[in-house]
Formats: structure tokens, sequence, C-alpha cells
């Protein structure tokens, strides 16, 4: 990713921006004629939907194929996520969506390919994306697709693709111009099982991205179980009808080739503890510096792994500590705050209460809460999603894509959930319907100290049910807020753009490794800004979490109107700290945080004012919220 | 309702019923009104839904059958009309729509089974079950408005009915109403009537638990849901909130041992209205009921409906299949086996039964040769079956035929790449060729295939354990250490551990990592209970290991401790060397020679009777001993020669 790029589209589009979301608006109301030069002073309130749905009107014209014949195969029904990532490297984020095609095809039958959309983003914020395909060499992407993470593998500054198949697996390597290569055999990574989410993050520390690949069940179209409702007619099958699948963990040699490591690191809670994986996000969950891993699973109890650095071999009567180790039930993170096995499909990591550590939000089946996993520090979490507000709006829908935002820009954190059912709702079946299994999404507001308000749909966008899979969040028009990218099984590629009024100013960063052409995002970096004021913000740079997805790697945060940013600690993912001074001019842009340039730790620490770890502690004054 | 929410919904029938008497409104009962009524006009006393016939589309016969009759009752109901004052009949059709909302709601039509518990509530008033049943089907569906309004219509028309009080508590805790759920549970507890009702108690303490748990107050969970166990020692999903409370509480230990003891079963009341939902008929239904049943380590129960589930659609290859499974969990392999052939047979294109068959004629005994040919039938068929691969590899190899093991193996490998029953079998089929190999007397490929083992089973630490021995006894101890320290690392606590452990130290030692080997011989001392070879290898180091860190003193205390404990030639020979340490001369050529004596008598080998005559001769001209460790042949190392 030419990262370079970021800080040159640093725009503040307020005004393009406000004029095209709210035009729409005053266009449905008659009221178009007031705008005309009032651009500057009008101010709109949120009388407006924050979000305008607009991916076919700027070219993405995407549509999922799930191949559905009436045979009831399980894959149709769990496709496909969608990435956002800057393929091209002109710093803006692209998009890339996964296909499916008929699953059980026949030998030799080409299935469609996924599809590469680059955005033409001009300098007004219009945007336009350029359906790139088969220029792109992705045209061969043929596989039955289900998700796809993006990370550069080779430490070239391009971003690379991974994508998770019911077949095997493919890395594609970006040969830059959003050009890609197929490299998935050298590289090691053609697993034939059914994979759908993966997550790259560097967990032994030597500066390159490693992968964790979320595997789900052992299915065979040959040997094919049948599955019916209690009326005997044949009806989609749930996780509990096959052997869950053992997920991989791929250690990065250091030139893009893969090693699988998952027995050895991972050990015996690996070879034993089957889960039927579909989300996977990374973050230091417990605090000593090392990239931790959590999947979730699909009816069963969710892996928490917790990294325990370096193996310390067998020099002592005790020695041999693992590299992870699942802490999961222990943590109170496996299971559901009554000890059920939730039919967990999407997942965040983030400080999601302003408490400065990692929590967890995943999204479930109907009749099953969506569940908030607050992190009560010393490696432990409570099922908080009763007290949060989060439970009562999740019990009639089936969440699968999630994304952490701020869509209404007040500096609390929002969640955004794509939903869509898995088994057919029968009384609208009954009436006609041919795939009923479209729902209509959900946004809940955050309140503050980790409690939500859900708010109603139609006051978010123009946007009816269907039948919601993957979500990625990231600034796709570069104006400072957090746009949605969201997936249809067997139903068109959605974008919401966020059309609402900046009121107050925004900061992002993008820390990055690598020096010239080669700087590219630095995955696992965790970020800690203070403001002149002394409010605190935390974040930590991926691209995984929700279902089947990648995300915008930058942070993005809202001050309150008049604060400014102060400085940045970036604590790199190898544990090296290091402190950038911030300052107005950083407001409204993307700063761009090289590893290398800024203040080391020492002599950071040596000021009195610098951001200290110290400092980061949950509860106290100091929250993330302006 | 409305009525003009009901004509959306379809036809309305108005029943003319039920007036006067003790059919009249009941408080808290919501009467459906007819918009643009009259006030003062006499009120329908029930408004009733027309039940939509439901998709009868690709339901097994008889399940289409009996829903099919089920529709026309109701069909013919609705071209019912039933005179004024009929009260009676009102009950009786109460009662049909009643039984019909049971079967919808059986067989998981729960939409039409609503309208028919709604039509029954209405037409009977009076009768709180149908209420009952309306409420457990919001609740289901997390309508928990709907499910509080129903709870407390049946709680006011019987205010000791614990079920509802029970629900309803719950309902109101879901909603966020604790104060509500809170006065609900404790009532329960309080009233001892109420909580005489089996399973009412253990209910109200988890309930009340539950509330203490979002308010952080984890010492009166814990005390809750202690209390609750020990009345409901069954309801083992309470250990999961025990253990987040002892989280809490900071109480790692105690929160481990809940995790350890906790299960899937919540908390249960006796709930007979529930009961009385229609166990779905037909073939699919009992086919799940007996599922489920299996599911939860019942298969005594999931006999019964799968037997029912067979006969009902004898031509069903998953219901031979289920019963099959159910037998065999039972230990009738016998008749389990007829039916895995059965399903096979019923469903030959499937080979999922061929490899069912397979798989518990393996376990049943039969012979390999018999079975083998029906799973290549199988994976004929289904050629990415990985569980028919690795159960031919396993067919294979016990019928010797190591190679096609192998190479079902190898298959497996490629379809789940990593999977660790494949990799652990075929590391085991290197194993087996390794020592065929040994004992062949042919060191080299023992070494090329154990090194083939462990690449592929690299936790598998008896194959470490193995490589580090043949690596060792042909002095590649470098090689050897770091195997050794690797399966250490794999399992530092199991079964094979000391051995490992003991090994590494040797392997340490003997490639002149003195210092790595003695830290670990240290550390283990600190351990109560060090076994013999422990103390003796321990004597050793501190009396003619590393010059800095010998401790001759230390060195005599061990190897007593250890010759006492058990005196044998490796003892006797560290007492010899400790004395020489502790320049103890005569005492040390007494041992050694007397040692020496024993060891040609025994005709050991040459290597170790010249090793001893070697110290003896140290000895006799007043120099330090050498560890075993320390001498390697033909080249001898000296290296106590090099300390002054």
């Amino acid at each position: 990713m030419a990262v370079s790029q970021w800080t040159s589209l640093s725009l503040d589009r307020r005004c393009s921006k406000l004029s095209r979301g709210d035009r729409r608006y005053l266009l449905r109301n008659g009221l178009w004629c007031l705008l005309a030069g009032l651009c500057p002073i009008f101010s709109f309130g949120q009388s407006a939907p924050p979000f305008e749905e607009v991916a076919s009107r700027v070219g993405l014209r995407f549509e999922h194929q799930n191949g559905r014949d009436g045979s009831f195969y399980f894959p149709e029904i769990m496709g496909a996520g969608v990435a956002l990532l800057d393929a091209d490297g002109d710093g803006d984020l692209d998009v890339y969506a996964v296909q499916g095609g008929p699953p059980a095809r026949r030998k030799g039958t080409r299935l469609p390919s996924d599809q590469l959309f680059l955005n033409r983003l001009d300098k007004d914020g219009a945007l336009r994306f350029v359906d790139a395909t088969e220029s792109s060499g992705l045209s061969a992407t043929t596989e039955y697709g289900m998700g796809v993470a993006v990370g550069d593998v080779d430490g070239d500054g391009r971003v690379d693709l991974f994508l998770a198949n019911y077949g095997p697996n493919q890395l594609w390597r970006n040969l830059g111009r959003g050009r890609f290569e197929e490299i998935s055999e050298r590289a090691g990574v053609r697993d034939p099982r059914w994979s759908v989410s993966a997550a790259f993050l560097d967990y032994d520390r030597d500066g390159d991205l490693d992968l964790y690949v979320a595997n789900y069940v052992v299915h065979s179209f040959g040997a094919r179980v049948v599955c019916k409702s209690p009326t005997g007619a044949v009806s989609y099958c749930g996780p509990q009808n096959f052997t869950a699948e053992r997920d991989q963990l791929l250690r990065n040699r250091g030139d893009g080739t893969f090693e699988d490591v998952s027995a050895e690191v991972l050990g015996p809670a690996w070879i034993e503890g089957r889960g039927a994986g579909l989300g996977v996000t990374t973050a230091d969950f417990d605090g000593d510096g090392w990239m931790d891993i959590y999947v979730a699973n699909d009816l069963a109890a969710n892996h928490l792994w917790l990294n325990r650095g370096s193996v310390t071999g067998g020099a002592g009567p005790d020695s041999g500590t693992r590299r992870f180790e699942d802490e999961a039930l222990l943590a109170g993170c496996a299971l559901s705050g009554e000890g059920e096995a939730q039919a967990s499909m999407g997942v965040i990591a983030g400080d999601l209460d302003g408490d400065f550590d990692v929590d967890l939000f995943m999204t479930h089946l109907d009749r099953q809460t969506n569940t908030f996993y607050r992190n009560e520090g010393q490696g432990f979490f409570a099922d908080v999603s009763l007290e949060s507000g989060l439970a009562n709006g999740s019990w009639t829908s089936t969440g699968f894509g999630t994304a952490k935002l701020d869509y209404d820009l007040d500096g609390r954190m929002d969640l955004f959930i794509a939903n869509g059912r898995v088994t057919e709702h029968a009384a609208r079946k009954a009436a006609g319907e041919s795939y009923a299994l479209a729902e209509g999404d959900q946004l809940f507001r955050g309140l503050g100290d980790g409690r939500f308000a859900e708010v109603p749909l139609r006051e978010l966008a123009e946007s009816g049910p269907e039948v919601g899979r993957g979500v990625a969040a990231g600034d796709v028009d570069n104006d400072g807020d957090t746009d949605l990218l969201i997936s249809n099984n067997h139903g068109p590629l959605r974008l919401w753009i966020n059309r609402t009024e900046h009121r107050k100013p925004w900061l992002g960063v993008v820390p990055t490794i690598g020096t010239g052409g080669r700087a590219r995002p630095a995955i696992g970096a965790e970020v800690v800004v203070e403001t002149a004021k002394g409010r605190r913000w935390v974040g930590t740079v991926t691209t995984d979490g929700s279902y089947a997805s990648a995300k915008d790697p930058r942070l993005l945060w809202t001050l309150s109107p008049g604060e400014i940013p102060a400085r940045v600690r970036v604590t790199w993912s190898d544990g090296v700290i290091e402190v950038f001074e911030l300052g107005r001019q950083d407001l409204g842009t993307y700063r761009e945080l090289r590893r290398g340039t800024g203040q080391t730790a020492a002599d950071a620490e040596e000021r009195p004012d610098s951001v200290g770890s110290s400092e980061i502690q949950r509860g106290g004054e100091s929250e993330g919220r302006p | 309702m409305s009525l003009s929410r009901c004509g959306a919904l379809g036809m309305l029938i108005w029943m003319a019923a039920c007036s006067g008497g003790s059919a009249g409104p009941v408080s808290g009962l919501e009467v459906p009104e007819l918009e643009g009524s009259e006030p003062g006009a006499p009120e329908p006393a029930a408004l009733l839904e027309v039940v939509p016939e439901p998709s009868l589309e690709g339901m097994e016969p008889e399940v289409r059958e009996v829903l099919r009759a089920a529709s026309q009752s109701l069909t013919q109901l609705s071209s019912e009309r039933i005179a004024s004052g009929g009260e009676e009949d009102a009950r009786r059709l109460a009662e049909i729509y009643g039984q019909n909302g049971l079967l919808y709601h059986g067989f998981g039509l729960e939409g039409a089974a609503a309208m028919c518990y709604r039509n029954a509530s209405r037409l009977n008033p009076m009768e709180p079950k149908w209420l009952y049943l309306s409420a457990i089907l919001s609740q289901g569906h997390r309508d928990l408005e709907a499910a509080a309004g129903l709870f407390g219509q049946v709680l006011g028309l019987d205010p000791a009915h614990v079920p509802s009080l029970l629900r309803s508590a719950e309902v109101f805790r879901l909603q966020g109403r604790a104060d509500e759920a809170e006065a609900r549970f404790q009532r329960i507890l309080d009233d001892p009537t109420l909580s005489a009702h089996p399973g009412a108690r253990p209910y109200a303490l988890w309930g009340l638990a539950k509330l203490a748990n979002a308010q952080g107050k984890a010492e009166r969970v814990v005390e809750l849901l202690r209390s609750a166990i020990s009345q409901q020692p069954e309801a083992d999903a309470l250990f999961h909130a025990l253990a987040s409370a002892h989280r809490r509480l900071g109480d790692r230990e105690q929160a481990a041992e809940a995790s350890s003891k906790a299960g899937a079963q919540a908390a249960r009341f006796e709930d007979p209205w529930s009961e009385l939902i229609r166990p779905a008929e037909g073939a699919t239904a009992q086919l799940l009921l007996g599922n489920a049943q299996l599911r939860v380590g019942n298969p005594q129960a999931a006999l019964s409906y799968h037997r029912r589930a067979h006969r009902l659609n004898p031509q069903d290859p998953a219901a031979a299949r289920a019963l099959a499974l159910t037998l065999e969990e039972l230990g009738q392999t016998a008749e389990s086996l007829e039916l895995y052939a059965e399903a096979g047979r019923l469903s030959a294109a499937n080979p999922l039964y061929l490899y069912d068959w397979a798989r518990a004629a393996m376990k049943a005994g039969t012979a390999p040769e018999q079975v083998a040919p029906e799973l290549e039938r199988a994976l004929a068929a289904a050629p990415d079956f990985l569980n028919g691969h690795l159960l031919l590899a396993t067919c294979r190899t016990r019928m010797g035929e190591v190679e096609a093991a192998m190479e079902s193996l190898q298959r497996a490998l490629e379809l789940s790449p990593g999977e660790p029953r494949a990799t652990v079998a075929l590391a085991g089929l290197w194993a087996r060729r390794a020592h065929q190999s040994l004992s062949d007397g042919d060191v080299a490929s023992t070494l090329q295939f154990l090194k083939k083992a462990v690449e592929l089973a690299p936790t598998e630490v008896s194959l470490r354990l193995d490589l580090g021995s043949v690596l060792m006894s042909s002095g590649a101890f470098k090689d050897a250490a770091e195997h050794l320290q690797a399966a250490l690392a794999s399992d530092p606590r199991g079964d094979l551990a000391r051995e490992i452990r003991l090994k590494l130290v040797e392997a340490l030692l003997f490639s002149g990592r003195a210092e790595d080997g003695g830290a670990i011989l240290m550390a283990w001392l600190e351990r109560p209970g060090p076994s013999v070879a422990v103390l003796t290898l321990a004597a050793q180091w501190l009396a003619v290991g590393p010059e800095t860190l010998r401790d001759e003193r230390r060195a005599a205390q061990l190897a007593q401790q250890g010759f006492e404990t058990q005196a044998t030639p490796e003892g006797a020979e560290t007492m010899a060397l400790v004395l020489s340490a502790a320049g103890d001369f005569a005492t040390a050529i007494l041992w050694q020679e007397r040692l020496v004596e024993q060891i040609q008598s025994l005709q050991a080998d040459g290597r170790t009777l010249r090793r001893l005559e070697r110290n003896l001769k140290r000895y006799r001209d007043g120099r330090r001993g050498l560890a075993p460790w320390q001498v390697s042949e033909p080249a001898e190392k000296d290296p106590a020669d090099h300390q002054p």
C-alpha cells in the first residue's frame, strides 16, 4: 500500500460531502432550491439518514451467487465476505467481493470469479469504481469463495490477498498497479478444507505477517448428509450435523511463504479442541504485548488463543511453555454467560466501552443474544450483553458480519450488524418467497460506558431486508468518517456511505513500517492518542474481524470541538515504542506514523507529559470519549 | 386486535358464544375489540383468526396426512356457527384449536400454533393453559413484551401458577426489569407452597444469581449458585456462571474447578403444560427427537424415537442409520451392524452408510479383510471422503499392508493438510518401520524413518524420545538433545517427561553442554523424591563437572543417598568418582576394584570395563576420575585433566 498517498488525500471535504448527501434528502423533500449557494452555512442536523446506499450508482455492480438449485447444500448459505483494501496503492480503498457459484460443480465447470473494483475517488470526493477483475488477473479466482483477508505478506509495500474458500485456499500477490498473481502453491497456503475467515498477525514478532485461518466443518458432496425439518421437508444443515474442522496457523518464513505450525504452536489444545470456526480476530487481549487470537466458533466453545511468547525450551523441569494456550473457558469468553455454546459468526475486538482494554462483540443466531464480552482485566471477560442493551435487539435476527464505527461522529463507538437467516422462514416460504432468509441489518448506537441503544433501520439508510453476511468498515471516500461495505448472500453488494455532518474535528492515523515504496500499515501496532486536554483513545492496527471480511487498517477518531491532538504513542508489534508529536495541522487528515521517525520511548518518557504505559489504566477519568 | 388487522390475516370468523355466566370478560385478559363497534352493543366474545393451511410441500406423506387432517378440522370449524349460549360448544372448540396448536407446535410450525392457541383462549378465556402455551411460544421467539403480557394473564387466572411465575420472572430479567424479576423470584423462595413445586427453588436461585451477576455482586452469585446446585446437582450448566463469579472475585483456582464441572443441563422445574406439546409425529420428527436425545448423551431415550422413526419409514436410510448409531451406543453391536448394512442397501449411492458399517464392523472385531473392500467401494464413490481414507488406513495397517496404509493416509493429508489423525497414524507407521530397521541392525534407516515420523508428528513425544535415544546410541548427542528438548517442551508434565528429562540431561552432558545439563539436574533436585538415576548423575556432575560449580561434599551426599536407595554398578562407580574428587583415592580404589571384578564376572560389554579400568588407573595415579559422559570412545576427552 502506498501509504504516503494517505496523507496527500487528507482533504476536508465536509462541504462537498454534505452537499451530496443532503442534496439527495432535499430533492426528496422538494427543497433543492434552498441549497444553491448555501452550502457553507447550511446546517441540516441529523434529519437526513446518516447513510446513503450507493453501490450500483458508483459502479459496484456485484451480485453474489450461491448456486442454489434446491439441493440445500450447506455451503450455499454461508458465503461470502468482502474486503476494503488499497489494491492499486493510490491512497484510497478499493473493493474486493468474494463470489460463489454452484458449490457441487461438475468436473471441469468453471465458477464465476471474485471481483475487484478500483476506487477512482476524485478530488471533490466523488466516488467511482471501475471493475478491474480482468486487468488485475483476479478473474482466475474461480474457487467457491467464502472469505478474504488482506495483508502485505512479502513486505514489498503492496497489500496481498488471501482467499478462504470452500476448496483450496489461495494467496494472490500484489504486483502493483492493481495487478495480482496467484502464489498459493509456492506460498504453502493451498489448503483444500472449508475455510471461512482468516486474520493476518505477527504472532512471533519477527516482522512479517503470519496467518490464522478459521476452518469450518468437514463436508463432502459424495458422502452427503441430508438435513430435514421435523415435517420431513429438506432444509439446510447446521454445523452440528458435521465434524468440525481444525483451524490452521501458518508462520511466514519471511519471504512470503508459509509453514503450517498449528500442531507445534497451538499444541494439544488444538489437536483436542475442534470448533467450527467462522470468525477470527486478533488483539493483545491480556495486555502482555503479544498478539492473541480469538476465534468465533459455530455452536461450539470459542477459542481464545493467548500468546505466551517464546518457547522456552527444555532447560528446566517446568520448561516447555507453548506459544499459545486456549484460555477461552477459563477467561469466560468461550460460552455465553449462561453457559451456552452460541452460534458465533462475526466477531469484533476493540475497546467498546472506553476503558482502554480489548473487549469482544460477537454475532449469533436468532433466539440467542449477540454477545458483548467486556474485558474485566486480568485476562477475564464477563458477558454483559443484557446490561449493555445489545441483547434485546438481537433475539429476532441472525447476525453475521459486524463492524465498530462512530457513525454519528459523537466520539462513541457504535456497532453495525449485517443480518440474514440460515433457515428459511416457514411462513414467508409458505407465502411463496423463494429464498426466505432476508432480514434487516441493525445498528446500535454507543451511549457511553459500554451501553448501546438500537437505532431503527429506517433512520439509517434506505435499505430493505437482505441476506447479510460480510461487512467491511472503512473510510471509502477519505472524508474522516466510516463507511460500510456489506455483502449479501445470493444478493447484491451494498456500499453505505456515511453522510453524517462533521461538526467536530477528526483525526486519522496510520502507523507504517518499511521505507520508501515498501511502507505498509503496521499490523498489530497499538496506538494511544492523547489530546492536549489529556484525554486518550486506544486502537490497534488490524484488518481482521467481522465475518469473512477485511477492513480498513487506518484508525479514526472524532474529537471535541476545539480539541487538539498532542501526541500519539505507538507500540510496534515487536514491543518497541515510539512517540509522535501531533498538532492542529493533523486534524482532518490521515497522519502517517512511520516507524523510526518518532521519539523512542526512552527519550519520550524523559518528558513529564509524555504518553506512558502506566497511564493506560482501566477506569479512572480518562475515558476515550469526548 | 383491530378488525382491519384481522382482515389482513384473512377471513374473520365471528362466533357468538360464551355470553354471560362464567365465560364473561376476565380481568387482565385482552379481549379483542372491534374497530368502530358502538358503545353498548353486545361485544363478541371472541374474534378468531383463520389458521392458514401450512405449506405441505416437501413434507413426508405421513406428516402431510396429519397436518392436512388438522387443517381440515379447522376449516370445518370455520364454516360452523355456534349457536348463542353454546358455552359447552365454545369450550369444545377451544380444545380442538388448542390440540391443533399443540400439534403445530410440535412440528415447529409456530405461527400456526400461536394462532390456534389464541383462538382457543378467546373461545375459553377461563382456561389458562392456552395462554400459557402461547406465552411459551412468545418467550421462545424472544417476543418478551408479548410473553410478559400472556404470563400476566395466566397469573390473573391462577396467581399461584409457579411455572408462569418463574417464566415471567425470567422474562422480566431479560427485559431489564430487574426489580420485578427479583421480586418474583424471591416470592417463590419466600412462599413455602410455591417453593414446594419441584425444581422451583433452584430455578429461582439461579434467576437471582443472574440478577446479582448483572449487578457485579460476585460473592452473592457464588452463594446463590452453590445453593441452587446443591438442590439440583444435575444442573451442571450453573457451574459456568459459578466459574464466572469466581473469576470476578479473582479466584482462578475455584474458577477452573467450576469450569471443569460445567455441562449443558440448565436448572429445570416441573412444567406439565409444556409437556403437552405433542411430540411431533412422522418419521423425521421422531428421528430428530432421537438425535436430540443422543446429543445430550441419552441413548436409551433416543432408542424409542429412533425405533419409531425406522418403523414409520423403513425405506429411509437416515432412520436406519440413526437407529444403528443408537444401538451401537448401547452396545448392541450385532443389530447395529445389520441396520448399517440395511442403510447402505437403501442408499447405495451414498458412501456414508458403507463407511458407518465398516467403522462399526472394525470396532466389533470383524476381520479387516472383510471391511476393506466395502471401504474401497465407498471411496470409489466419494474420493474426497476424509474419514473413509483414515479408516481404510487403519484396516490396511491391521492387515499388515503398511505401504497401502501409508497411501491412504497420504490421501487423507491431501484432503486435510495437517489432520492430526492422519499425521499421527502415518508417523506411527514410519516408527514401525524404524523399529523393524533397528531390529535388523540398520541404524541409518532407523534414524531416517524416525526423523520422518517426527517431522510428521512433532508433538508426539514418544517419537522424539525414540529418535533421541537412537541418536544418543549412535553418538549424535547434540541432535539428540535438540529432539529431547523439543519433546519436553511439547509435554513437560506427561508420563514420559521424567524419562525424557533424564535422557536430555545425559545428552547435554555428553554433548559438552555440562552447564545446561547440570542446571536441569539441580532444578530437579529441588523437587521431592529425585530418582536414583538423578541422584547419581547429579553427584557425578557436582564431583567432576564444571570446575566453578563443583561441590564435592554435596556430591558425596548425593552419591551415598543414591547408592543406599538402590545399590547399582552405576552407583558404585559414582561413589568411587566422588571419593576421588574428594581426594580419598585409597577408598576410591577399593570401590573401583570391587566394581571392576563384578563387571568382569558379568562379562559386560568391553566399553564399560575399559572405562572403569581407566578410572581405576587414574585413582591409582592420584587423579580425579572421569564421569561416563566425559569419556567418549575412541578418542577420549579428559577435561578433568585440565584442572589443576
